[in-house]
């Protein structure tokens, strides 16, 4: 019994990086202002079970771990098991997983849907987001303008004034979220924090954060008398209001999963409200949406042990091959300290196709072609086809239609992730789901990697991140890869290992 | 004759006291209502003065009315009586107890709307709100106050009973406010005792009084049990008939056992399975424990029938509609519990329900549309045919989509919306020229809209509309013109109006109550839409699922795809005589392929399937027993 106990964990410690700390001191220091009731210290107090920290790169079975660990936790039967993502359609697709495999299914949604009805029950008025949170920005600066004559703010370095003032609005708002995302509270925390993970293409000089500083100001008050919020106010508001918070709704568990996405607030507000244990899904090479925070920040402890799960089993060796020979030009990545690369696969497949269209039009015809052949070969797999923008993937939709084919759109609430067939999905909603044929679209140049590099980001950065995207596009595919490029094509396309794959015609 | 069942018999011959009949969707409630009524009076010798109904709506009087007209008529005997709303009701008694002077209204006073943009309250929030202190927004302060005055004036399951007066409301605690549909927000009690107060003064100084105030206003003046209000309301008065009694609300219940006292017998009618209201206000405890609340007035209370033989709808239907009751967690203790529908008699063709999968809304309405243009084709009237959604706003298109879809294919549609908007013009027009001519026999009244006397004062509607309205009201018992206004009265909102036009009926489920078509399709079954909101109550929502499906005489089609997050309309609906439709695509037929992969992809593919299905198995397995062990380990 021992023994097959012990060769079972060192299986699995191998490729999983499984920490557990007993006790993990969750939530214990709340705020200074705020006071507690003795019932309330009592459940801030508690003892969790422990942090449960799953890293590994895409295809690796994070998700499946989380997905065994939420059944494993539900059937304890202690209370309430949340599985929080940052993405809608990974929410679903999780919560769908569950509804398959079990009779009594844990809860999936999202962070912020989660907060957000979290602090409606808690009676928290004003909670509407602003739709046009550029416009507010851009409101917010010209305002600071008129009252300050010597105001500071980095130039972006555009030739056009008109392009200058929207990059810097860009580059403003981007700011903006990172600040809310750190709670940085006030504008000396700002000038001493170290800003890591900005480009190096606009500087940042004090007198800059200073003048940065005033507009923020200036934004949160004006949000603030719009009776609106952002998206990082959630996590603030949480965390602000953490005594107003009805215990009895807290789940027991909570499961993040891609909790790279997440910011270091948010990440601290899950934890304050997990009652008994906290599990967390994450990975480096797949942070596409440039966060940056170490988990130390969010109390999260991985000193020492850093092993990852590097076993992928998600992809055929064939997709994983290519996937990687593209990673390796991701300089950046190639750099960090923590980064190992994917192992092959035991699971052999075809050799992923490329397909080179002369324009849309053509392209449209090549993936309707490559669904048709799919579809009437293997009609119980799924295939997603990935494109790079709503208005593409529409035109996806309508020739779909046409054609008398059905589809799913991820994007769409209750969408039916699972179940054979086509899904169509931009490469952000892809993150996390599976298909078993994937066909990436769109690889062309000016879109993939899109367009200029924006405001405030270093070219190596952008490039490095559009990269990733395209990575991680590729690795949802568990068994047939097919990439459609458009000429001229993007230069990602030279990138990859020209032996791992076939270029194919229609 | 008039044929009946046993339970129908039961009811309507029951002796003299309190009843409560039970009477589950399409089982002849209105027949056996009318025949109650015509039975008190022809073999109980109490005369249809002595008797008073009151329905939920001017549509459901309506059919009262013209069913008690026409059973009138085949036996001989017997006549309609006064049938109100129950806003008509407390109108008809303020507008006496103002000219008694035994209400702080005077005559002439206005009815005004509760909450809202144009409101009296909304317009005087400033003043109403002045220095109370609470931790709400200033902008959304004055609808919660407004929400919460409202609940605390209908009563509400949070709070139990319904408060007639400010003074009333306990010294401390709060009221709990829905806000934004998914947010429960706590209204402190101490502040809404003030705001109720300052409002009182503002409807004083403004001789006005709103919706939920009718009702309170109206107890209030017949409170006095020697008053003359009181003695001119209730003069020889026997029986009152209340249909739809599962959506009355607390306070609706206490006015009406109190106007009742101890010599008015109350004969209600209704079924708990069918409350749809309880967002609104409506206490579904006022059904569940009638015969054991109005034992108050010391007067008999008879033994509940229930009615339970279907004659709407064919077998299929109603198997469906008693599966969904079983999925429902009923509140009520079992001995009360109403029997399932019971199949009826005769036979109509028993065509299978269809249940269709379609992913989209889109697709959803692309189905309705095509099998509508089909049926009509077929020669079933478009008028037979109804659309019922669960939502049809703005922010849910479940009806517009179909309107469009529907004008696409040139099937002629009938709106609720734009009839609302005449309903309350006409109401507008009638109740300025009743008004102007206060006390106006009804006959002469008529005959001059009619000759074209009244041209001056259409105010946008036409003389037949105007004659058709008093006819109804007429017939509902009015004699003179101001009675024609008690009549008029009645609340509901522009969504929930029912279309009656040519042309297929596109129209909310809550609207439809008490209604039945020929054909009926049901939408949008999913997530977030049906059942409806971010936070659903799925009670309330599988009774409006249930009322829905019972609306259908013949032909059923439910439509939508599995609710993943809540609960999940669209797998309960399956089951014997449901026959399962995939609507995937537009036209519903989909592209049978002929291209297919080489023959060594397919190898591979197969291959690589197989193999990863054991490695996740196996990993699956593996972390499992990880779990478990790690957790049986000592820390």
């Amino acid at each position: 019994m021992q023994n097959w106990l012990d060769s079972l964990k060192k299986k699995i410690t191998n490729p999983v990086n499984v920490i557990r700390e007993t006790p993990v001191d969750v939530g214990v220091k709340p705020d200074n202002n705020v006071s507690l009731t003795e019932e309330q210290k009592e459940c801030v107090n508690y003892k969790t079970e422990g942090t449960l920290l799953v890293q590994g790169i895409p295809g690796s079975g994070k998700s499946t771990v989380l997905l065994e660990r939420a059944k494993f936790l539900q059937k304890k039967g202690e209370g309430k098991v949340l599985v929080l993502t940052y993405n809608r359609s990974l929410a679903i697709y999780m919560r769908q997983l569950a509804l398959k495999t079990s009779s009594n299914p844990f809860e999936a949604t999202t962070f912020h849907q989660w907060g957000r009805q979290l602090l409606l029950d808690a009676g928290i008025p004003n909670l509407n987001y602003e739709q046009d949170l550029r416009g507010l920005v851009h409101f917010a600066l010209n305002t600071v303008r008129k009252e300050e004559t010597n105001l500071e703010l980095p130039k972006i370095g555009k030739k056009n004034p008109q392009a200058e003032k929207w990059a810097l609005v860009d580059f403003l708002q981007k700011e903006f979220s990172w600040i809310k995302g750190n709670g940085i509270k006030g504008l000396q925390e700002y000038l001493d924090v170290t800003r890591t993970g900005r480009g190096k293409q606009v500087q940042v000089l004090k007198g800059h954060r200073e003048g940065i500083f005033k507009v923020f100001s200036k934004y949160q008050e004006m949000l603030r008398s719009r009776r609106r919020i952002d998206y990082d106010d959630i996590a603030l508001l949480l965390l602000a209001n953490f005594d107003k918070i009805n215990r009895k709704e807290l789940p027991a568990h909570i499961l993040v999963d891609e909790a790279q996405d997440l910011s270091l607030m948010e990440l601290t507000a899950i934890r304050k409200l997990a009652l008994k244990s906290l599990t967390i899904a994450a990975d480096k090479g797949q942070r596409i949406y440039r966060r940056n925070f170490t988990w130390k920040q969010a109390n999260i402890d991985v000193r020492g042990r850093s092993r990852m799960l590097l076993n992928t089993f998600r992809s055929t060796k064939q997709i994983i091959q290519l996937a990687r020979s593209l990673q390796r030009n991701d300089q950046i990545l190639m750099k960090d300290a923590e980064y190992v690369p994917p192992e092959d696969p035991k699971t052999e497949g075809p050799v992923p196709e490329l397909y080179v269209s002369r324009n849309r039009t053509e392209e449209l015809k090549t993936v309707l072609d490559c669904i048709k052949k799919i579809r009437s070969s293997l009609p119980q797999h799924t295939i997603g086809v990935i494109g790079h923008s709503v208005e593409r993937l529409k035109e996806f939709e309508e020739a779909l239609d046409e054609e008398k084919i059905p589809f799913v759109s991820v994007k769409e609430d209750g969408a039916d992730i699972l179940s054979p067939g086509v899904k169509l999905t931009t490469y952000y909603a892809s993150k996390g789901l599976e298909f078993d044929h994937v066909i990436v679209t769109g690889l062309k140049r000016g879109f993939m990697p899109f367009g200029q590099v924006p405001p405030g980001e270093d070219e190596e950065e952008f490039i490095s991140t559009e990269r990733r995207k395209l990575y991680v596009a590729m690795t949802r595919a568990k068994k047939h890869l097919i990439l459609s490029a458009i000429e001229k094509v993007s230069p990602f396309i030279d990138e990859l290992d020209h032996n791992l794959y076939i270029r194919k015609k229609m | 004759m008039i044929e009946l069942n046993e339970a129908q018999a039961r009811a309507v011959t029951a002796p003299e006291g309190h009843l409560l009949i039970n009477a589950a969707a399409g089982t002849g409630k209105t027949t056996t209502i009318a025949a109650r009524i015509l039975f008190l009076q022809v073999e109980m010798g109490i005369p249809a003065s002595s008797m008073m109904s009151i329905s939920f709506s001017r549509a459901a009087r309506l059919q009262l009315l013209e069913k008690l007209q026409n059973m009138a008529m085949e036996i001989g005997q017997g006549s309609p009586v006064s049938t109100f709303t129950f806003h008509g009701l407390a109108y008809r008694i303020l507008r006496l107890a103002a000219n008694m002077g035994e209400t702080w209204l005077k005559t002439g006073f206005e009815v005004v709307q509760g909450a809202g943009e144009a409101s009296l309250f909304f317009n005087h929030r400033r003043e109403l709100l002045a220095g109370i202190k609470d931790e709400f927004d200033r902008s959304i302060a004055p609808e919660l106050y407004a929400k919460a005055l409202d609940i605390a004036r209908q009563g509400h399951y949070s709070l139990g009973e319904a408060f007639f007066d400010p003074e009333d409301l306990p010294g401390e605690g709060t009221i709990i406010v829905p806000y934004e549909f998914t947010g429960r927000v706590e209204v402190p009690v101490s502040n809404v005792r003030i705001v109720w107060e300052r409002y009182q003064r503002i409807l004083r100084k403004h001789n006005a009084i709103d919706y939920p105030g009718l009702i309170l206003e109206a107890h209030r003046a017949i409170a006095h049990r020697k008053g003359a209000t009181r003695e001119r309301i209730k003069d020889g008065l026997k029986y009152i008939i209340v249909d739809e009694y599962q959506d009355t609300s607390r306070a609706q219940e206490r006015f009406l056992f109190d106007l009742a006292g101890n010599d008015v017998f109350l004969n209600v009618v209704g079924d708990n399975d069918q409350a749809i209201y309880t967002f609104n206000g409506s206490d579904v405890s006022n059904i569940l424990y009638f015969p054991k609340r109005v034992t108050v007035s010391g007067l008999p209370v008879l033994e509940p029938i229930d009615l339970t033989e279907n004659y709407r709808s064919t077998p299929n239907i109603i198997m469906l509609a008693n599966r969904i009751l079983e999925k429902q967690n009923r509140l009520i203790p079992k001995k009360l519990e109403p029997a399932k529908i019971r199949l009826r008699k005769d036979s109509l063709v028993n065509y299978p329900v269809k249940r269709i999968n379609a992913p989209r809304l889109e697709l959803a309405a692309d189905f309705v549309a095509r099998e509508i243009s089909r049926l009509v084709n077929e020669g079933i009237p478009a008028s037979e045919i109804a659309v019922l959604v669960r939502k049809d706003s703005e922010f849910s298109r479940q009806g517009g989509v179909v309107r469009d879809a529907l004008k696409e294919l040139g099937v002629a549609i009938s709106s609720g919306k734009k009839e609302h908007e005449r309903k309350l013009l006409v109401m507008r027009a009638l109740l300025e020229i009743c008004q102007y001519r206060y006390g106006d026999d009804i006959d002469s009244l008529i005959q001059q809209i009619a000759s074209g006397y009244c041209d001056g004062e259409l105010a946008g509607t036409t003389r037949e509309e105007l004659v058709n309205t008093l006819e109804e009201a007429k017939l509902a018992g009015a004699a003179v013109s101001y009675e024609v206004i008690d009549l008029l009265h009645e609340h509901v909102d522009a969504e929930n109006t029912t279309p009656t036009g040519e042309g297929v009926h596109i129209q909310t489920i809550h609207s439809a109550k008490g209604k039945e078509y020929r054909v009926v399709f049901l939408m949008y079954l999913g997530d977030k839409s049906f059942p409806h909101s971010s936070r659903p109550d799925i009670e309330e929502e599988r009774r409006l699922l249930y009322v829905g499906i019972t609306r259908a005489k013949e032909r059923l089609y439910v439509i939508g795809t599995h609710g993943k997050l809540f609960a999940d309309f669209f797998g309960d609906c399956a089951g014997e005589g449901v026959e399962h439709v995939e609507y995937l695509v537009p036209g519903g037929v989909e592209l049978q392929g002929d291209t297919f992969l080489d023959d060594n992809m397919m190898e591979q593919l197969l291959i690589a399937e197989k193999q990863q299905e054991e490695e996740e198995e196996r990993f699956r397995a593996e972390l499992a027993r990880f779990f478990e062990e790690e957790d049986n380990q000592p820390r």
